[in-house]
């Protein structure tokens, strides 16, 4: 009844590029766009009951800095597929991001084994708020 | 005896119902959520285990070999020893998810299958590359010393796994009661996946729901706390390797920066989430301070 291991083996493989295939067709690649909407709610689920102060969003729309009210910190939100990731960056993580581009690119470097790096595009209204999170101002508004 | 291997014979299964849910997430989203990274990462996890377990079973089928040799019962291959099996592998079951879920070590091994934010047929196929080298399977060693065959064992291992496949679907709402209530669905093990403080470290059963009854870990899908899925701390990677790998990285980095040897020890086998300096919140603490905002919410809505 069983089934050589040589053949099993690269008929699953096979069967994975097939559905692989398939659901590219059927669904594709799925990008989340945040919006000051989707971040409020995805926040609301994600930290219940704690009041953001502010908050900025990347001009691509692709990521989000959020600043809290009560000192917690900074968080970083990342579209992954369509679903969001947040993320606490601390004092050593916000001192490793670096501007490039004339101010308009702020890199922030990988963060642990499962954070690629982010290139977070920042509009000119925007600035002062996003370097004022990498001073570590506890009273930054946007 | 040789039995069949049921997972073998399940893959066109597999591979056709996988396509029938997708097509069904095209056209209601809701009840399928299909995004192709996501899903390619899942079924090379799945090949990746397929691919280990080849070679796993060799070490792990001779040390139930070995611990047959002391066996207390000859139970042979009677049709009572295939209703026997289903249950006492899925008690056995039952423990290993939950010691999976409850230190750290075997949660390193397990936090794969956990890590996609989608809920579908293919996450049932992300599976572990890792649990062979953390040792998950010394708890089925007791399936040979009570007298079960090894071909046995396996055979209930391969309709276990093929049983929780279908149960990873949102196409499938609650089902009738009397099913619900005994069989591990898709209700029940949507719970299981999902992040929401009061869905955290429940429904650990394979295909009897029973056993978290029995032991407590029973918790019913809410339809008013929609499942919110994947891990405490969400990963932002679809590649295989550090899906396979990523918890394994922190234990060591954890256990490298330790302070003490006690919280060496902790970041190993202690609960997932537990911190020396209680930074990182464990299931537990999740729970506590949900339930303590519930509360405070509830007193001022009382003022």
């Amino acid at each position: 009844m069983a089934i050589d291991p040589l053949i099993l083996l690269p008929a699953a493989a096979g069967a994975v590029l097939l559905l692989i295939i398939v659901i590219r067709l059927l669904a594709g690649r799925r990008d989340a766009e945040l919006t000051p909407e989707t971040l409020e709610q995805f926040l609301a689920e994600q930290e219940p009951g704690e009041k953001i102060a502010s908050s900025v969003i990347s001009e691509d729309r692709r990521y989000a800095l959020v600043h809290w009210q009560n000192g917690k910190g900074i968080g970083l939100i990342r579209g992954f597929g369509n679903k969001l990731v947040l993320q606490m960056l601390g004092t050593d993580m916000l001192s490793d991001c670096v501007w490039r581009t004339e101010e308009t690119l702020l890199y922030v470097p990988r963060q642990g084994f499962a954070f690629p790096p982010v290139k977070f595009t920042v509009e000119d209204k925007d600035l002062a708020t996003v370097r004022s999170y990498l001073n570590g101002e506890t009273n930054a508004t946007a | 005896m040789q039995l069949p291997d049921p997972v073998t014979f399940a893959i066109p299964a597999f591979v056709l119902l996988i396509l029938i849910e997708a097509v069904i997430g095209r056209f209601a989203p809701k009840k399928s959520n299909y995004e192709m990274r996501d899903s390619a990462a899942s079924l090379f996890m799945g090949l990746g285990n397929f691919a280990i377990g080849l070679v796993n079973f060799g070490i792990v089928g001779a040390a139930s070999l070995w611990v047959y040799q002391f066996r207390l019962f000859d139970i042979g291959y009677h049709w009572w020893a295939f209703v026997l099996i289903l249950f006492a592998e899925d008690f056995v079951y039952y423990w290993f998810h939950r010691l999976s879920h409850e230190h750290r070590i075997w949660w390193a091994a397990h936090i794969n299958h956990h890590s996609s934010q989608y809920y579908n047929l293919t996450t049932a196929l992300r599976q572990t590359w890792t649990g062979g080298f953390a040792g998950t399977w010394i708890l089925w060693l007791v399936l040979s010393f009570i007298g079960f065959p090894l071909a046995l064992i396996v055979f209930q291992k391969g309709i276990s796994l093929v049983y929780q496949f279908w149960i990873h679907t949102e196409a499938i709402d609650k089902m009738w009661k009397p099913f619900e209530a005994v069989m591990n669905t898709p209700s029940h093990h949507r719970v299981h996946h999902a992040t929401n403080p009061k869905y955290l470290d429940a429904n650990y059963a394979g295909i009897f729901i029973i056993w978290d009854k029995l032991f407590g870990s029973f918790v019913p899908e809410d339809k008013a706390e929609p499942c919110r899925y994947g891990i405490v701390k969400q990963i932002a990677s679809f590649n295989p390797l550090i899906i396979a790998f990523h918890e394994w990285a922190g234990i060591i980095s954890d256990t490298v920066h330790a302070k003490s040897l006690k919280a060496a020890f902790m970041y190993v086998f202690g609960p997932p989430g537990w911190s020396e300096d209680g930074s990182r919140l464990t299931s537990r603490m999740i729970k506590e301070k949900e339930q303590a905002r519930l509360a405070g919410q509830a007193a001022d809505a009382a003022d």
